[in-house]
């Protein structure tokens, strides 16, 4: 664990294409600090602010395939995405990369890169996006969206998570008793 | 084409799993059997394979196993005499095939057995529309 990404787990949006992606490069230890103020990625001297920085940052150090062109276009459809509840751009973006996945595993190249990572996290963030996704309407999006929710890191790191939000849960019961 | 030969290659060259649980394991062999029974590759069966393939990146749990090798292998002479038109109309499969084909020991066991599982370019960019 060459670094240290410090969120809380109650930011909201929660950036879980960070913590995902330090979890599948292994390159950062994840650290739940209640006070944190938006996200901190302390990686080989240098400090991260930005949730796009840090999973490019992450995807770097962790050898994931380079970016390619198309990279930053992902990256910019990520932010517009994770608070957006337009209906007609949620559906617009959504039929859109629906088509691009209809022939590809992944949005760049045979690899997971920090394109899937950015905008899963932003798909898994967006609760009205979620539940267009569970109407089944994007069955390719949904086919790689459950691929990358469903690796090992992935699950370790929402259960990293979840763990956070009970122990946060259990301290709040306590100073109210 | 050796199939076998093809499956052998890429688990030698490492990448690929023979199933990392006993329930994988169990999928896996019941993938490969189906596979070397032969019907589910044939053209004609392109449809129902299709529809399975849906919502699944490999077919045996999350990650690429020697099954995913042994049915790109049987599917290679299939799709090998596809035009166009043939492999939009089944896109799941073609994305599969695609995606194991690309894998780097299958492609490294692949090559090793040129010609017979040669690389096959597809054009994506010009896909129709779906529906």
């Amino acid at each position: 664990m060459a670094g240290t990404l410090t969120v809380s787990a109650k930011a909201s949006p929660f950036p879980f294409a960070a913590v995902v992606t330090a979890a599948y490069t292994q390159n950062a230890q994840v650290v739940y600090d209640e006070a944190a103020f938006g996200l901190t990625l302390e990686l080989d001297g240098s400090t991260i602010t930005t949730e796009s920085d840090a999973v490019n940052a992450l995807a770097k150090a962790g050898g994931l395939a380079e970016d390619s062109a198309k990279t930053p276009s992902y990256f910019a459809l990520a932010k517009s995405l994770v608070s957006s509840s337009a209906v007609p751009d949620i559906q617009a973006s959504l039929n859109s990369l629906d088509d691009y996945l209809t022939y590809r595993t992944f949005l760049v190249g045979h690899d997971v890169t920090a394109a899937d990572f950015i905008v899963w996290g932003a798909l898994r963030g967006n609760i009205k996006i979620v539940g267009f996704l569970k109407n089944n309407q994007h069955q390719h999006v949904l086919r790689w969206y459950n691929h990358l929710e469903s690796l090992e890191s992935t699950q370790a790191a929402l259960a990293g998570l979840a763990e956070a939000k009970a122990h946060k849960a259990r301290a709040n019961q306590k100073t109210a008793s | 084409p050796d199939v076998r030969e093809l499956v052998l290659g890429a688990a030698k060259a490492g990448g690929v799993d023979f199933g990392k649980s006993e329930k994988d394991k169990a999928e896996v062999v019941e993938w490969v059997e189906n596979v070397a029974q032969g019907s589910a590759v044939k053209a004609e069966s392109l449809k129902d394979l299709d529809a399975k393939l849906v919502p699944r990146t490999y077919v045996v749990s999350n990650y690429p196993t020697v099954a995913d090798v042994a049915l790109y292998g049987a599917l290679h002479s299939t799709f090998s005499q596809l035009q166009p038109t043939q492999y939009y109309a089944h896109p799941a499969v073609t994305r599969y095939f695609d995606h194991i084909q690309s894998i780097p020991p299958v492609r490294k066991s692949a090559d090793a057995l040129s010609p017979a599982f040669s690389h096959i370019a597809f054009d994506f960019t010009n896909a129709p529309a779906i529906e």
